[in-house]
């Protein structure tokens, strides 16, 4: 009988009404997703960062559909014509031509497609990979800890850049190439910090008082550790995702990166940079939509931050 | 009564750290029966919260082990479980409240999270059914507007609050002992006062036994049943409360007792500190651990380590010495007047 579970037996003088209680959390999705557009209608700064970011998904997804030309369609007839407001310019071409004649504006939608996918994939794989790693690392600690501790600073002591040039020229130029190399050498950030979280918060009473409360280390890492490394895991997360944009851009500016006829911001802008004398608008406008890109996604980073640490999120709101 | 609900037997914790290993619980023994209050009373470092540990299993290891004895709760020995039993007995049979409220609770689960969790986990409730329990239980610890705090975070309570909510957690799954290690140190005093009343009550509601770790003599006092004293990771007195602050019979419990500020004495009587400072333990002295600090240590004492004996019915002191009462009074008067 003392096993059963009765509440009732032993809360008798408190019966009270908890239906109340028990609607409202019925959709807890739901609720915590209005809750978010509240908080994105105080922060106009997110809000201008966030409708630009949407904008730019939006044209990487729909890019056969709204772009006036095939991005790769030359015409040698109408090379560099100007923006179509400058003298010279062209009402068929918005942003002008290349050197061969290619729709800028075209191509520039094109290459959101390749530019993002680069760098939304590859966060996915070192935010998973290093938060996995520097999380074991930090919360098991001991011979584990320094080993895999050991091979991040090896990997931190060769400048990154080096590495992704060795290593694209033995294997080649692709999309999936570009997002190996730059993954191998991004995921060193997540697991240092990590892993500095975990070291101090496996120490924190509440960890120990789960594991007073009957928890396993799994559930004591999934349930009680994440949560606490949301907010500032995204923050570098967004930082990151812009530095993988640049970096695409850099690689795919020095020739290892994205090959012609596809293109990415990075490549048309490294196509441009020979004319940049005489057609200044080749070169401008990839540098302006990448420059934008991270704008946006700092501006997001802010607000993404405070919303996903609860105490922060709190004085947000009260302020 | 039979067999009683917690019985610890020549429990031995040591902690090592490199070369030097430090004892912090040596050879101890107690008994908690079931529905009984004991208070472990010792200054900091004398192995009370150590050996509570040891009870739930969690001494910090690697450097942290139990090298000897029995923990035998409800004819179990609990030492001898493998890790999934005994992530069964706690938070289940065995529940733990902590020190500092402020970061018991993890900052970023609301407070429906926190309490849900242990229902779903040991008693297999459904979420709905678990939610309607955890409102039933803040309001039980008496947090006004239950329903609509789960969802609140715990940078929203009071360290009051949060420890009724501690508690509140602690007492989910009706366990069979709830081991409080100093509840109320970080607490104002008028909120200690209420702590200690809602621990006073749901103990009687739930039945179940409570050991409170302090290092106040004067809140045991009115909470507990039976005191056990350690010092130096000794148990060094234990007895009834009454007794224990009637007749004590170890110098170190009359020390505690005479360092305690008393305002309802008529004369303005000195607090008398205990001189010196507690044995080194990763090098313990061969004698009696108080020796060295006891104004009535004998050559005996020095060399020869007391054991625990029953002085009288029920009260047992780890002491060479048959002190009176008048003895310890004629050493105040020496102390106070030198």
């Amino acid at each position: 009988m003392e096993e059963s579970f009765a509440p009732s037996v032993i809360i008798e003088p408190h019966t009270v009404d908890t239906s109340e209680a028990v609607t409202e959390l019925r959709h807890p999705l739901l609720r915590s997703l209005k809750e978010l557009a509240l908080d994105l209608l105080h922060d106009w700064v997110a809000m201008i960062g966030l409708i630009g970011l949407i904008i730019l998904l939006v044209m990487a997804v729909t890019a056969p559909h709204i772009s006036p030309y095939d991005p790769a369609k030359q015409s040698l007839r109408d090379r560099f014509v100007p923006p179509s407001w400058m003298e010279g310019g062209s009402p068929e071409h918005f942003l002008g031509t290349d050197s061969l004649g290619r729709d800028l504006f075209s191509r520039l939608i094109f290459g959101a497609r390749v530019s993002l996918t680069i760098g939304f994939i590859t966060l996915a794989v070192t935010a998973t990979f290093g938060t996995f790693i520097g999380v074991i690392s930090g919360y098991y600690g001991g011979t584990l800890d320094e080993i895999l501790m050991r091979w991040v600073d090896i990997q931190t002591a060769f400048p990154g850049l080096l590495v992704a040039i060795t290593i694209i020229a033995m294997i080649g130029p692709s999309v999936e190439n570009l997002i190996l190399v730059l993954a191998i050498n991004g995921w060193l950030i997540f697991a240092r910090i990590a892993r500095g979280m975990t070291l101090s918060l496996r120490e924190q009473v509440f960890v120990r008082a789960a594991r007073v409360a009957g928890c396993r280390d799994r559930r004591i890492i999934i349930v009680h550790i994440l949560p606490n490394l949301i907010s500032p895991l995204l923050t570098i997360s967004v930082m990151e995702l812009a530095r993988f944009i640049l970096a695409e851009a850099a690689l795919s500016y020095l020739g290892l990166g994205i090959q012609p006829p596809d293109s990415s911001w990075g490549l048309i802008l490294a196509q441009g940079r020979d004319y940049l004398v005489n057609a200044w608008w080749v070169v401008t406008f990839p540098g302006v939509v990448i420059a934008m890109t991270v704008l946006f996604i700092n501006m997001v980073a802010g607000w993404l931050r405070s919303v996903s640490d609860p105490h922060q999120r709190f004085k947000l709101r009260n302020s | 009564m039979g067999e009683p609900l917690l019985r610890v037997e020549g429990l031995r914790t040591i902690f090592q750290t490199g070369k030097q290993v430090v004892t912090a619980v040596s050879g101890v023994s107690y008994s908690v029966d079931a529905g009984e209050t004991v208070g472990i009373v010792g200054e900091s470092g004398s192995g009370k919260s150590v050996s509570m540990l040891a009870v739930m299993r969690l001494v910090p290891s690697p450097a942290g082990r139990i090298t000897e004895g029995k923990i035998w709760f409800r004819g179990r020995n609990l030492l001898e479980l493998d890790s999934a039993e005994m992530r069964a007995v706690r938070g289940k049979d065995i529940a733990m409240i902590f020190q500092d409220p402020m970061t018991s609770l993890n900052p970023v689960l609301s407070i429906g999270r926190h309490l849900v969790e242990p229902l779903k986990l040991h008693l297999g409730l459904t979420p709905s059914q678990a939610k309607t329990r955890a409102v039933e239980l803040l309001q039980m610890v008496g947090i006004p507007d239950a329903a609509n705090r789960l969802n609140d975070y715990p940078h929203q309570f009071s360290g009051g609050m949060r420890q009724r909510v501690m508690i509140a957690l602690g007492l989910s799954c009706n366990p069979k002992l709830l081991i409080a290690d100093e509840p109320t140190t970080a607490l104002d005093v008028t909120i200690q006062a209420q702590i200690i009343d809602l621990v006073k009550r749901l103990r009687r509601e739930f039945g179940m036994s409570v050991i409170w770790i302090t290092h106040d003599l004067g809140i045991v006092a009115g909470l507990v049943d039976r005191v056990i004293v350690m010092y130096a990771s000794h148990v060094v007195e234990t007895a009834g409360v009454d007794d224990l602050y009637e007749n004590p019979r170890h110098p170190y419990t009359l020390g505690l007792l005479s360092a305690i500020p008393r305002l309802d004495t008529a004369e303005r009587t000195r607090l008398m500190p205990i001189p010196g400072k507690p044995p080194d333990l990763s090098n313990p002295p061969k004698g009696c651990p108080f020796a060295p600090r006891c104004g009535f240590s004998t050559a005996d004492c020095l060399s020869e380590k007391p054991t625990l004996r029953e002085v009288a019915p029920g009260h047992f002191s780890m002491c060479h010495l048959e002190l009176s009462k008048q003895a310890f009074i004629n050493l105040r008067e020496v102390r106070v007047n030198a």
